[in-house]
């Protein structure tokens, strides 16, 4: 397993220094001046040009590029032009929120898609079955953002139950930064009630970033216990007289999960770069909302930033799903071990 | 023999001695010693005792600790639900809290947008304040004066300033405001830059600036000379950043992030650089403030239609920005202590035609596009609240005159077009004669306003049109060039300082030709003489009169379609009072959201 790990990291390494150059040339390429964008439109060019030289953006592209990379070996993502300081200071500030939101919201995602996945599996074309199936075609179909809005208005407004923005109450102090992470910050200093504020803020973000990928891993878990469910290994477990439950949660849902735990770690991973709808509605200070606005401004080094570490976390979350595949999966291991 | 008797007995006697003596001292030795060891023995054990006694009290006070720990939190505790029924029972806190389109840089020499003007104006003095009226009144400067020939002027700055360090802000301190600015040459740099030769501090309540060259509105522009405190800002210079402004660092850039180091009626408490900034008031503000001014101010980054419009209904917002749709403002306005006002955003929306591209190059094309355009139409159907222009600069400005000779009249369009060198041409072959028109796709509306304007073209002119969306960046970029700026740019144009000739000069001076404020490539050096002598007028008077006789120029050369100004639109708790919606706007972007001036009576 250890080889195996070994390996998939390897490959990450390569990735992103493949994805590093393509994401650094295409962001030098997209229209419009980045410098002229950030200073403001009346900032005379005198200025424009005494900047441009301040971050090398008058030299050649390689030139920058090698710049750039020597920098990042130092820890140094480079200097935003949009929030007027380091990038890598950008990605520790807004990363944290993120992750929290995205942790969450996988927790949602993994307790909600197996339990509707496993009634619906034993429930098979029953009305548990239809129901399951109607919230799993609403869920995949409506995207997050507008379950953000509908969640909003539903449980902020006509049901003043969760706050409307922002990650913790104004009116709680924010725990001594750490980690950067609110939740682990406030259990450091011992503060319960922030841990609370901020799990309280997050529940409907959470949801609303989960839905669509709980109902698909739902669909997902179900179909494969209705194929397996069939299956000869099922019937003889059955016909020895083995108890249901066994039946269902040791012989028919593991393998059922293989392919739920491959889209799952995918729908996880991919939350980084897709929650920025759902972060801007409830003005979540995540970092997939600052990759959008550093997109739209043309900030140079931040697309490049937010691009790599979204690479890394898309890859760390691949190697994860692979290595709980093949713990269930005993085929994997053997695979791997040459068997 | 007696001799070794005697020395025998001597011997004896030695022997005597020694036998009497040694066995006492050893005796007296091990007695001494039994007693040191008596005593050693004593204090171990009283040390021992000592020690236990110490372990209980140390024991006891852990104790005493940890039930004084335990009182401490129930007390807090308690505390904290006396605190929580007091705020029940105490009036509501005064808050101000606006939605604005971010980010907002609160650096007054590096912001220039809505949101940090509108910042500025809480946490900085301006060296003078605009009016109402379109005037200017004496702020930290109490008083001024100006050389004769109109390049030297010296202003006194008044007394008993205090920034929020509790320093006292002096001539120093003006003086270096304004080298700031010009030093890093972003945000309102652009104002001074071209004309601030130098800066003098004659004492500690007098200062002088000598200007490059006469520059008429320098005094109107130093609405936006931000005062700035000196000494705080050296204190927290960074050397060797990616801004290096040498010998002082990053002149307090990095620092000024996240703080503020102004005299304004507010200071900052927090700054989330991608949420909001959080504020306070300052209890030693030298100019007297509203009875009911706000105690805090957040101003957050929103613009989130749905958000805003849960935020003002939960009342957990006072002001949404102004970038809410139609539908929206409609659904706020309904709703019960919301109301929804709109006043000049002091910018005119114009079709920027590039005279050098055939066939605009041709003023009876122009003037034929001029005619032909629905305005009424554009304004009811797209913007509602904005006004049909009627000059060149925005309705209200100082130095404005009505001039507008355009309206929509087809046969006065086909009239134009007749008499255009290209009219024979245009009639056999049409096709030839596409008009490409370049709206920004970072503001949607102007597509329908580009799609109004190209069926009216083609439906009355017969006239193609190709509608092309642009993102804002390309539009910059092609406008660089008369080659690659296309036939029309759509945009919107602000004011620089409260004046027409700052629209006047940056949207017709030649030297603006390569901006976005201009697709026009007018290239006139007349046009360009005489903007430049009106600039240079120092007298008020004279000064405006020449900016209309220069309005009703260009109306006449036709340079550019005049759509309409631009109104801003925003709602508001009614709870507050708010002079910009009781129509006492100030038209410089910023100062209408005036927290000196704004006033809040929580609902109970």
């Amino acid at each position: 397993m250890s080889v195996y790990i070994a390996k998939r990291a390897a490959y990450i390494v390569f990735t992103l220094f493949g994805l590093s150059i393509l994401v650094f040339t295409l962001a030098r390429v997209l229209p419009g001046d980045p410098v002229r964008m950030a200073l403001g439109p009346r900032t005379p060019p005198e200025i424009i040009e005494q900047v441009r030289k301040q971050l090398r953006l008058d030299r050649p592209l390689y030139e920058q590029y090698f710049y750039w990379l020597r920098d990042v070996a130092a820890g140094d993502l480079g200097y935003s032009l949009y929030t007027k300081r380091s990038v890598t200071h950008d990605v520790l500030e807004f990363l944290p929120a993120s992750l929290e939101l995205i942790i969450l919201a996988a927790i949602f995602e993994i307790v909600g898609a197996f339990l509707l996945g496993v009634i619906a599996g034993r429930f098979s074309y029953k009305w548990p079955d239809n129901l399951v199936r109607v919230f799993s075609y609403v869920g995949i179909s409506i995207p997050s953002f507008v379950w953000a809005i509908i969640f909003q208005l539903l449980f902020t407004w006509f049901l003043p139950l969760f706050p409307t923005i922002g990650n913790i109450s104004r009116d709680i102090p924010s725990p001594p930064k750490v980690t950067g992470f609110l939740t682990l910050d406030s259990l450091l200093a011992g503060r319960f009630d922030a841990f609370a504020n901020v799990l309280w803020h997050g529940i409907l973000p959470a949801l609303a970033l989960c839905l669509g990928g709980m109902a698909q891993d739902a669909r997902i878990i179900r179909t494969g216990m209705v194929e397996n469910k069939d299956k000869d290994y099922i019937t003889m477990a059955t016909s020895q007289g083995l108890p249901e439950r066994l039946i269902m949660f040791k012989y028919l849902l593991k393998p059922s999960i293989i392919p739920a735990i491959t889209v799952m770690g995918m729908d996880i991973a991919g939350m980084l770069g897709n929650a920025f709808t759902v972060e801007i509605v409830f003005r979540w200070p995540g970092f997939s909302k600052y990759g959008i606005e550093v997109m739209k401004n043309v900030d140079l080094n931040a697309i490049v930033g937010v691009v790599l570490v979204i690479g890394v976390i898309f890859a760390i979350m691949n190697i994860i799903a692979d290595i709980l595949v093949a713990y269930v999966d005993p085929r994997i291991r053997l695979m791997e071990r040459g068997e | 023999m007696a001799v070794v008797l005697r020395k025998i007995d001597m011997l004896l006697v030695v022997l005597l001695i020694i036998a009497i003596i040694v066995p006492s001292v050893a005796i007296s030795y091990i007695t001494g010693v039994s007693s040191d060891i008596k005593t050693l023995k004593d204090v171990t054990s009283e040390l021992v005792t000592a020690m236990h006694a110490l372990a209980n009290a140390t024991a006891n006070i852990a104790d005493a600790v940890g039930t004084f720990e335990i009182t401490l939190a129930e007390l807090e505790s308690r505390l904290a639900a006396l605190n929580r029924t007091l705020a029940g029972l105490l009036p509501k806190p005064k808050l101000l809290r606006v939605g604005f389109a971010w980010p907002t840089e609160p650096d007054p020499a590096v912001g220039s947008d809505y949101s940090s003007s509108t910042t500025f104006t809480a946490l900085y003095d301006p060296l003078v304040y605009p009016t109402a009226a379109g005037d200017i009144i004496p702020w930290v400067a109490e008083n001024w004066t100006v050389s004769a020939d109109g390049l030297t002027w010296n202003f006194t700055i008044k007394e008993g300033i205090k920034f929020h360090s509790n320093r006292t802000l002096g001539a120093k301190d003006v003086a270096f405001s304004m080298d700031r600015m010009t030093k890093i040459g972003v945000g309102y740099g652009y104002l001074f830059i071209p004309f601030v030769n130098e800066t003098k501090v004659l004492d500690d309540y007098n200062v002088q600036f000598v200007l490059k060259k006469q520059f008429g509105p320098f005094l109107y522009s130093l609405v936006r000379l931000y005062i700035v405190d000196k000494e705080e800002i050296m204190a927290h210079i960074v050397q060797g950043g990616t801004y290096d402004y040498p010998p002082n660092g990053d002149l307090g850039r990095d620092w000024l992030l996240t703080h503020d180091a102004g005299s304004g009626p507010y200071k900052v408490k927090e700054i989330k650089r991608e949420q909001y900034i959080d504020m306070v008031r300052f209890n030693d503000y030298w100019a007297p403030m509203p009875p009911n001014a706000a105690d805090e101010i957040t101003y957050m980054a929103l613009a989130v239609p749905a958000t805003e419009r849960t935020m003002m209904s939960k009342r957990e917002l006072e002001i949404t920005s102004q970038w809410l749709s139609e539908e929206v403002y409609a659904a706020l306005d309904g709703t019960g202590g919301i109301d929804v006002t709109t006043f000049p955003g002091g910018d005119e929306f114009y079709y920027m035609m590039n005279n050098k591209k055939p066939p605009l190059d041709d003023i009876y094309v122009r003037r034929a596009l001029a005619y032909v355009v629905d305005y009424e139409k554009i304004v009811r159907d797209v913007y509602p609240a904005s006004l049909v222009a009627t000059s060149c600069v925005p309705v209200g400005t100082p130095g404005y005159v009505s001039c507008q000779i355009y309206h929509t009249d087809v046969n006065k369009a086909l009239e134009e077009l007749s008499k255009s060198k290209y009219y024979p041409d245009i009639v056999q072959h049409p096709e030839n004669y596409v008009i490409e028109v370049d709206w920004c796709a970072e503001v949607p509306p102007e597509e329908k306003i580009a799609m109004i304007f190209a069926e009216c073209v083609e439906r009355d002119l017969g006239l193609r049109v190709d509608v092309v969306e642009t993102p804002w960046g390309k539009m910059i970029e092609d406008m660089t060039t008369e080659a690659t700026s296309p036939h029309i740019e759509t945009i919107f144009v602000a004011l620089h300082y409260s004046e027409a000739g700052s629209l006047i000069e940056s949207r017709y001076h030649s030297k603006s030709a390569p901006t976005w404020e201009q697709n026009e490539w007018l290239l006139n050096s007349t046009l360009d003489a005489a903007i430049e002598d009106a600039l240079s007028t120092v007298d008020k008077t004279e000064r405006f009169s020449k900016y209309a006789e220069l309005e009703r120029t260009i109306i006449a050369m036709c340079p550019s379609l005049f759509l309409f100004d631009h109104m801003i639109k925003m709602a508001y708790q009614t709870y507050i009072d708010w002079p910009a919606a009781r129509g006492e706007v100030i038209p410089i972007m910023g100062y209408n959201i005036d927290p000196r001036t704004i006033q809040i009576y929580p609902p109970s």
